[in-house]
């Protein structure tokens, strides 16, 4: 509360830009407002899913059938535990609990790096088979979403790691997680394209 | 606008989030995520058999809808939503009301068209198109 005994000259009906609670609701508010630019970032691949699904039935199951829907599940189950831990994450730190925070956004992060290992090794195996974006649409729209979904991901693992840092030294407090709680909304976000692009390119066949 | 200063709970909720509680987010039992976690496995299960029995085209909506119910559910409980003011709900809702329409209207305008979209040969497609001064124009500028 000291920035309300503060010396900073503010014109009158400006105080309430240094209230904590705030900032917290205007960068919750904020990050809602992104989560709806990224779900239209990623419409714009789904609406060409949708077309060329409808084009080129055919090629779309038979490409299905090529990819791995064992790896894709297991995919899922780990993003979905990861997303549990990152919603305990987000609870540790409402309680001010920063031991917590760091404990689950570790599991978080390790889920992370699962994922992308997978992902890694599902894309190898592709390779190997002289599959590539440019083989087919079915491919391209693939190698474009997963890709596009990794990407995400990697920006999910970095952000996680820049809060374990902030909890490491207790930053976090019962009246101040904002960066706990954005991220969080961010990596939900991440896994909740998943849970469409699971069945949508894996499991058409 | 009296905030108290000391207690836990900042102040009386801003405009932002005037129909939510007051103060910072939303504490939930532990027993929330957990329950939501296994729904969730339960769900993948679900999605992954679906597709295992032939429905036809029922198959793709029925993995949509399951899809769906998941990503209410993250939504709802991970994400805090059920608890959010009106104004962080309309915000989730708006690009989905927008989703809707891109894949729809796309959907609706691509079903209906005679020729297939030109994937390939675009300059082909172009030459046989009713504009012909354009064409010719286009044709006679490459030479």
């Amino acid at each position: 509360m000291s920035s309300h005994d503060s010396a900073v000259e503010l014109p009158p009906g400006h105080f309430h830009h240094l209230e904590p609670e705030q900032a917290y609701h205007s960068a919750k508010f904020g990050m809602w407002l992104f989560l709806a630019t990224e779900v239209l970032f990623f419409g714009g691949l789904f609406a060409a899913y949708a077309v060329f699904h409808w084009k080129y039935y055919d090629m779309f199951h038979t490409g299905a059938q090529q990819l791995n829907w064992k790896l894709g599940a297991v995919n899922t189950v780990v993003l979905l535990v990861s997303s549990f831990f990152m919603a305990l994450g987000v609870d540790g730190a409402q309680h001010g609990n920063n031991k917590k925070v760091f404990r689950c956004l570790s599991v978080t992060l390790i889920c992370g790096f699962l994922f992308m290992i997978i992902k890694g090794f599902e894309y190898s195996a592709k390779f190997s088979h002289g599959i590539y974006p440019s083989t087919n649409m079915f491919f391209g729209l693939y190698f474009s979403m997963t890709g596009l979904h990794g990407f995400h991901v990697v920006v999910g693992i970095g952000t996680i790691l820049w809060l374990m840092m902030l909890a490491k030294k207790n930053r976090f407090s019962e009246t101040y997680y904002t960066p706990v709680e954005v991220v969080g909304l961010y990596w939900h976000l991440v896994d909740l394209v998943w849970i469409y692009l699971f069945p949508l390119l894996y499991l058409v066949s | 606008m009296g905030h108290g200063g000391t207690g836990k709970r900042l102040g009386d909720g801003s405009l932002l989030t005037q129909d939510a509680d007051e103060g910072l987010g939303h504490i939930l039992p532990t027993q929330v995520y957990v329950k939501t976690l296994l729904t969730l496995l339960v769900l993948t299960v679900v999605t992954v058999a679906v597709s295992r029995v032939d429905l036809g085209a029922l198959n793709a909506a029925v993995a949509i809808f399951v899809a769906s119910v998941k990503a209410l559910l993250v939504c709802m409980f991970f994400m805090h939503l059920k608890f959010e003011g009106k104004l962080i709900i309309a915000y989730a809702i708006y690009p989905i009301i927008l989703l809707v329409l891109l894949i729809g209207g796309t959907l609706e305008d691509f079903r209906h068209r005679a020729e297939p979209l030109p994937m390939t040969g675009f300059q082909e497609s172009l030459i046989q198109a009713p504009m012909k001064a354009h064409s010719n124009e286009a044709h006679s500028s490459h030479h």
